[in-house]
């Protein structure tokens, strides 16, 4: 069994110091400091952040996602002739992403966030998962003022992100985790969507994974496990029937199963935790087990994120004894 | 004036002057007590009031200066909620998120004062503004209830008694925000019970208003919640919603958004003209109040008064090239 962070972490705290790169993005918008200073600090903060997954007890961490703007720009709006635009409302998360602006074909000329990859690897004494947006999503939050339909969008996406994934592949990261939520809102676009997957994916090098969140994954569930990646992790907060629906599907795949809630405060309880791993090993067996939150922990304190780890590491720990 | 077609109006919320965001740091710091900053508020009320009766503005708002957060400022002053450490709105805006930790009640009325204040102000009326129950509860971590529903529910009584309480107040116009509706289209149920809570028995006009999310999947359903008016953003969609009510007719009178709010640009008379006529195809001039997308919070207070004063004017222009209902039915 392995315990795993699904990608975001918040990445301010409620002290002076937990605020440090909340002030320096601030200077830097100030033009007080420049681009390598506030890289500088976006550092520190990400080596700090991996260091608590760690203290937490996690098996394979993130880098927080802690130099992302929001979960669907960060790469898009590096692309060629993706530009960034206004604030749109990110599901029901009540946050706001930067709307991808496609302006003519997207394409790929180099890395573009490989190198924070490459970073973490360095700082990490525990394996690093990369987590990229996937396509689809992107996509279905882009203003496309070029391509006039969703598809080729989509599909120029999957090509040019395939070429991010093969050098975020390089740096030697443990696990590439596609993030593709939108699908579970739009079931009805499966076939593109399994297309622009298996193009993202092309020769890809390495462990795979996709993770799906904020909707109810039960229909789909035969054709996640279908698509061509080593791993499926799964939202169980939205959706906790979803455990049940895995019952004789994985067929050796590696299933991520959430039990503790990304999206609100409140605690599980400690017997609630275990009881759903113990359930999730009697169903898809401990050797192929990753243990999660729901979604990314950026919708929660700080404090509470931590929190949240830990309860699920104790989970764990009881329910392997 | 109850019989004027297109009648003009504001979503809420109107830039805060410099004078107030600094009022609000200070008091946050103790360094300025409430009575000062309250003073503080009520001259901000009174020139946004002002500013609206200068325009010709027909359906008044207080502006909303003496809050910050729409869902924040009702949990403070409900039981029940306590706030949150830093969670993250977007980019490098951060704020704290309430959280529902005990049952919810309303011990007070809460915003019946203020809108006494506004309405003392203008001979206009001056719309109630409160925000909804799944709103409250969609922007609020839940601890306390065992779901979602019961938590609405509880949420929707504690609205209805705001809103009794108003229209006991002479309110005759209350808005009530569901701004988070169309993020959740398997919910929007939930909302329609939860504001026929809130509604039940009352008589004053209730208005609410919905930003630009899943349409396509809450509409018509949207419908069904028992209320009058429905506000939605026009302009920033360039009016594609409207392609909506061509198989699924709107039946309730609508709040006609008509200049886009997160635009520093400032939207020509002939554009709103445009825009109105549009709308008129679908939907009936008795019927339609005309206003920009949503809350003007984040223009300047000279972006907002260039737009809403061409709403103004483009308003007009469209009355009294269609003239008034009882002209057109003669």
């Amino acid at each position: 069994m392995i315990l795993a962070g699904l990608g975001s972490y918040p990445r301010v705290g409620d002290t002076t110091e937990l605020q440090r790169l909340r002030r320096g993005i601030h200077r830097f918008d100030r033009k007080e400091i420049d681009r390598d200073d506030l890289n500088a600090i976006a550092d520190d903060v990400t080596a700090e952040v991996i260091r608590e997954q760690v203290r937490a007890g996690l098996d394979w961490v993130t880098d927080g996602c802690i130099r992302w703007e929001d979960m669907v720009s960060h790469v898009a709006n590096k692309l060629p002739n993706v530009r960034r635009g206004g604030l749109l409302r990110y599901f029901d998360s009540n946050t706001y992403v930067r709307q991808p602006v496609v302006t003519g074909p997207v394409g790929w000329e180099q890395p573009v966030v490989a190198a924070e990859s490459a970073f973490a690897v360095a700082e990490s004494p525990k394996p690093v998962k990369a987590v990229v947006t996937g396509p689809y999503t992107v996509a279905k939050y882009c203003d496309d003022q070029h391509y006039g339909s969703l598809e080729p969008l989509v599909m120029d996406l999957a090509a040019a992100l395939n070429k991010e994934l093969k050098a975020i592949a390089a740096t030697g990261v443990s696990c590439v985790q596609i993030d593709e939520p939108s699908i579970l809102q739009e079931p009805g676009d499966w076939a593109l969507f399994e297309r622009a997957i298996t193009r993202l994916m092309d020769g890809v090098p390495g462990t795979t994974a996709i993770a799906t969140y904020f909707g109810d994954a039960v229909p789909l569930v035969s054709q996640l496990l279908g698509l061509p990646f080593n791993l499926v992790y799964f939202d169980c907060s939205y959706a906790p029937l979803v455990v049940d629906a895995l019952r004789g599907k994985t067929d050796g795949k590696h299933v991520g199963v959430s039990v503790v809630d990304a999206r609100n405060t409140k605690l599980e309880s400690l017997e609630d935790v275990q009881g759903n791993i113990q359930m999730a090993q009697d169903i898809v067996g401990s050797h192929a087990l990753h243990i999660t939150p729901s979604a990314g922990l950026e919708f929660l304190p700080r404090t509470r994120a931590y929190e949240k780890l830990e309860r699920m590491v104790a989970g764990a720990t009881v329910a392997t004894r | 004036m109850a019989n004027q077609i297109l009648q003009t109006t504001s979503v809420g919320s109107f830039p805060k002057p410099d004078y107030i965001t600094k009022a609000r740091t200070k008091a946050r710091r103790g360094d300025m007590d409430t009575a000062e900053l309250k003073e503080l508020e009520q001259q901000a009320t009174r020139e946004v009031i002002q500013l609206q009766e200068d325009l010709d503005i027909d359906v008044i708002v207080d502006g909303e200066m003496y809050r910050g957060d729409m869902a924040e400022y009702f949990a403070q002053q409900m039981r029940g909620f306590e706030s949150s450490g830093l969670v993250r709105s977007y980019g490098n805006r951060y704020y704290h998120k309430p959280i529902v930790v005990d049952a919810i009640e309303r011990p007070n009325a809460i915003t019946v004062e203020w809108w006494k204040y506004a309405q003392s102000l203008t001979n206009k009326p001056v719309k109630g503004m409160l925000t909804g129950p799944y709103t409250m509860m969609d922007w609020s971590f839940i601890e306390y209830y065992p779901n979602r529903r019961e938590c609405t529910l509880a949420l929707a009584r504690a609205i209805h008694d705001e809103v009794v309480d108003l229209e006991k107040a002479g309110a005759t116009i209350i808005q009530v925000d569901e701004p988070a509706l169309s993020a959740r289209a398997d919910e929007v149920e939930l909302a329609i019970e939860a504001m026929g809570i809130v509604t039940q028995g009352v008589s004053a006009k209730i208005v609410t208003h919905i930003c630009y999310g899943t349409f396509d999947k809450i509409y018509p359903r949207m419908l069904d919640l028992p209320l009058d008016q429905i506000d939605l953003e026009f302009a920033n969609s360039h009016y594609r919603l409207l392609d909506h009510f061509e198989k699924n007719p709107f039946t309730k009178e609508v709040g006609y958004g008509v200049v886009d709010i997160h635009s520093h640009r400032i939207e020509s008379v002939d554009e709103i003209v445009a825009g109105i006529k549009k709308g008129l195809e679908y939907i009936p001039a008795e019927k339609m109040y005309v206003d920009p997308d949503c809350g003007l919070k984040t223009r300047t207070w000279e972006e907002s008064k260039a737009k809403l004063a061409n709403i103004v004017t483009a308003v007009k222009i469209v009355r009294a090239e269609i003239g008034q209902p009882s002209a057109r039915n003669a």
